[in-house]
């Protein structure tokens, strides 16, 4: 009996509990109303100038706008301003934004908002990870070590809406920067009103296609139309839920059941079955980033041995990494920079021996072995350290096999050396490593993405690589007086970077995801930064 | 009962307190910290982000001002979620974190509680009968696939192929949605539920006071229900306790598998970035949980044998 009304009172709980929880929105049967699309994961934060990571930005991007704006093809389109002006020596932007801008809570967006929120870009209080981005705003690097205040910065109302934007130097990436997540426009008056709480979804106002009506951690975070931005009469989607689903299984599984309409990336050991199962639905698009292996500098046996580095990046077979290991259409990499990049102006930088057939590869990269004091005598003993991942592991089996195939087994021993995720970071932040799995992706679409990373000093400079004449010469593109003289400089730089061998460029990322034929305004294959926004989908 | 039921909590206390502690130092010594990404943070944003989780402070100094936002009810403000609170998190207005691991739990126990007692009892009572060696050698065969096998197989059979449920995903925490999760959990629990009583209620029949009923001409039916059901249950009574509050705060497998928001996912996305807070709230909880199901596991001990009361 006793059992009996044990179990009867916990079957009431459970119904009282379905009874008692408010019904959610995420919706599993299509709608026209609704798309579902993956993003990967949560957001970690709902604050633009914290975001820093790409599930943030996908985020971001849909709940609010800056004062420009990023088009399919990662073009830069109007976005809250209407139209801007650049002074002759490319130093003073003047933003005008459009009439009647409002945030989702109907009250104006001015001037004053804009600058509110580049300042707090810059403010060191604020903690942004991307306070680099006003850096090279007059006053900007001087508010980002706590020596000004942010009412300093070079950011002005000149009226209600126009703005001007003081730089130290010209930057032809500039507008772009105005696109990112970090420096959209928030409400001064909101964030006053709730302080820290502001990005609480509940209390936050936006000034993009659309508004938080949901948010659970780990379930989905559903976006409604904002009524008020100045582009709605074009967001024909009401309601966007996207979902923070990790494992790329999970996510191919709830794509064939129809319950997503797009994943966010996919199983690299499916990649092949998919395409052939799914054709019209799957994009394959490369993406501005590289991935490469940082050589540690600050070891005796790499930093005193240029002729190791060479011939420890010439002995990789890039061709059979992303055909035979990867297979997903990566592009190999034998520069410090992609091919792409700025509409291909550094194309021509690759190493002359990239050209070289694998046999006179091999030859040379022997050679530089042998020179640099290695062979069966006296064997290198090497590490190759790497988030725990299957990719990750899949490639640095490869490239120890290729070592030891081209070098000899007696010649070379190669660890691996997997760890978590936050213990890797800390031990190639810190330089305990021989040769650490890295990658970068452009967060737009300029070489300085990529020219930043080897600067000495570089917070990302995991490779602790110093040449002062790298410096020097990226120093001196900032300030040069014609785009021409700019890239010169730059080949100049990066020139010197690769001949010095700190690191081994090994591909041109590229990302995969489906896209159910019912979605269609989207066209990812030139969106090589990979910035979406929901605005841009529409429904059959 | 009230004064044991009293006593055990105040005892609970310096437990939690020495759980409380010991987690505090292991998390704080792990390597790396919550705020360690791909894209170094600068030095300036990072003391400012250390600062506002008081992480720049001397470790027993956050020690204590931890245990004070404690006896305030509060755990604290995410790592991860930057700005959110921990307790916001967990115990969400709508449906999410404990509240949906709450409700996978307490239909995996209704449904596999009964089942596993009906099963196992019947079991026990037809020793060696095809019933008998069914229930045990499943017993064997759940222990020994675990539910990260029974859970994509489920999804590959059930959703993938034949297309009935929904492959993951909470939805309206709808009956498509939870049930696939649910079986997976019950297969899980049930075997282990069904064993222990199968094997309770076999020593049980075996005891010389069962012998002495059957002597004495009682009918079979008697003396089942009323002399040996009641002492055969106690063992897994004492398994049940330990068993929710284990789903609660350990269905990981089965709600990543599942895309499911709850308790199990969260504890993984707060060990992997380092989200010192919530690492802590989790812990807390699931230790609270044992202790509170522990005592109540002792009291239902204590209603159905008169040995342990006295």
């Amino acid at each position: 009996m006793k059992i009996k009304h044990l179990a009867i009172t916990l079957f009431t709980a459970s119904l009282a509990l379905t009874a008692c929880s408010k019904s959610s929105d995420t919706a599993t049967t299509k709608s026209k109303d609704t798309i579902v699309v993956d993003n990967g994961d949560d957001a970690p934060t709902t604050d633009p100038v914290l975001d820093q990571d790409s599930t943030s930005s996908r985020m971001v991007f849909d709940l609010f706008s800056g004062l420009t704006s990023f088009d399919q093809s990662n073009k830069i389109i109007p976005g809250l301003a209407e139209k801007w002006d650049v002074s002759p020596d490319g130093k003073i932007y003047t933003f005008h934004l459009r009439s009647g801008l409002k945030f989702s809570d109907g009250t104006p967006i001015t001037a004053e908002d804009v600058v509110f929120s580049w300042q707090r870009v810059a403010d060191p209080k604020v903690g942004s990870p991307y306070n680099m981005l006003a850096s090279n705003i007059v006053n900007g690097q001087a508010i980002i070590d706590g020596k000004m205040q942010p009412n300093q910065l070079g950011v002005k109302a000149v009226d209600q809406n126009t703005i001007t934007i003081n730089l130290n130097h010209p930057d032809a990436s500039f507008l772009q920067i105005c696109a990112m997540p970090n420096t959209v426009i928030v409400s001064k008056k909101n964030l006053q009103k709730f302080g820290i709480d502001w990005a609480n979804p509940k209390n936050m106002v936006t000034s993009g296609a659309y508004t938080i009506k949901e948010w659970i951690a780990k379930g989905h975070l559903t976006l409604i139309k904002n009524p008020n931005y100045y582009d709605a009469i074009n967001v024909s989607i009401p309601n966007v839920i996207l979902l923070p689903i990790v494992d790329t299984n999970a996510s191919l599984n709830q794509y064939q059941t129809k319950q997503i309409d797009i994943t966010n990336s996919l199983p690299i050991d499916q990649y092949k079955n998919i395409s052939q199962q799914y054709p019209n639905e799957i994009h394959t698009v490369t993406q501005e980033g590289l991935y490469y292996y940082d050589l540690n500098m600050s070891l005796p046996k790499f930093k005193s041995n240029p002729q190791l580095r060479q011939a420890l990046s010439m002995a990789v077979d890039r061709q059979v990494l992303v055909k035979d290991v990867l297979g997903q259409h990566q592009i190999p990499a034998y520069s410090f920079v992609t091919s792409t990049v700025e509409g291909g102006k550094f194309a021509g930088l690759n190493y002359d021996w990239a050209t070289w057939s694998r046999d006179k590869q091999i030859t040379k990269a022997q050679e530089l072995f042998k020179a640099a004091g290695y062979g069966p005598s006296n064997p290198l003993e090497i590490t190759i350290s790497y988030n725990t991942m299957d990719s990750h592991k899949k490639i640095a089996l490869a490239i120890a096999s290729m070592w030891q195939q081209v070098f000899g087994n007696n010649s070379i021993k190669v660890t691996q050396g997997n760890q978590e995720w936050k213990t890797f970071l800390k031990v190639r932040n810190l330089a305990n490593y021989d040769v650490a799995r890295d990658g970068w992706i452009a967060d737009y679409d300029s070489v300085d993405s990529y020219t930043n990373l080897y600067q000495c000093g570089n917070p990302q400079d995991n490779s602790k690589y110093c040449n002062q004449e790298y410096n020097s010469l990226i120093s001196q593109a900032q300030n040069s007086t014609t785009p021409e003289q700019r890239v010169s400089l730059i080949k100049q730089a990066i020139n010197i970077a690769q001949n010095d061998y700190p690191i081994i460029p090994l591909y041109q990322y590229t990302y995969s995801r489906l896209v159910d034929q019912r979605v269609t305004g989207y066209t990812p294959e030139t969106n090589h930064l990979d910035h979406v926004q929901s605005k841009w989908y529409k429904l059959k | 009962m009230l004064k044991f039921a009293i006593k055990r909590t105040l005892v609970a206390i310096p437990t939690l307190l020495a759980i409380i502690t010991l987690v505090f130092i292991l998390v704080h010594m792990t390597p790396g910290n919550p705020f360690d990404g791909e894209r170094a943070l600068s030095p300036e944003a990072l003391k400012s982000l250390m600062t506002q989780y008081r992480l720049n402070l001397p470790i027993w100094q956050q020690y204590l001002l931890y245990l004070n936002d404690l006896l305030h009810g509060s755990f604290g403000i995410s790592m991860k979620y930057l700005g959110q609170s921990i307790n916001g998190l967990l115990f969400p207005d709508n449906m999410g974190g404990f509240w949906v691991t709450l409700r996978l739990s307490i239909y995996t126990m209704v449904i596999a509680v009964p089942s596993g007692i009906i099963l196992g009892a019947y079991a026990g009572l037809h020793k060696n009968s095809w019933f008998d060696k069914i229930v045990v050698s499943s017993n064997i065969f759940f222990t020994a696939v675990p539910t990260m096998v029974t859970g994509p197989l489920a999804v590959l059979i059930l959703a993938v192929t034949l297309r009935i449920f929904p492959a993951g995903g909470w939805g309206d925490g709808d009956f498509q949605h939870l049930f696939l999760p649910v079986l997976v959990l019950i297969l899980a629990y049930l075997p282990t539920i069904a064993f222990v009583m199968r094997g309770s209620i076999i020593d049980v029949l075996n005891s010389n006071y069962i012998r002495t009923a059957r002597a004495k001409g009682l009918p079979t039916k008697t003396i089942l229900f009323k002399h040996a059901i009641k002492p055969a249950i106690l063992p897994v009574i004492s398994l049940l306790g330990p068993m929710f509050a284990g789903i609660l705060v350990g269905a990981v497998v089965t709600e990543q598998i599942f895309t499911l928001p709850g308790l199990g996912v969260l504890t993984t996305n707060a060990a992997t970035n380092r989200d010192y807070n919530m690492i802590m709230a989790i812990t807390i909880l699931g230790s609270i949980l044992t202790i509170v199901f522990n005592i109540i596991v002792d009291l239902l001990y204590m209603l159905l044998d008169p040995k342990i009361k006295q």
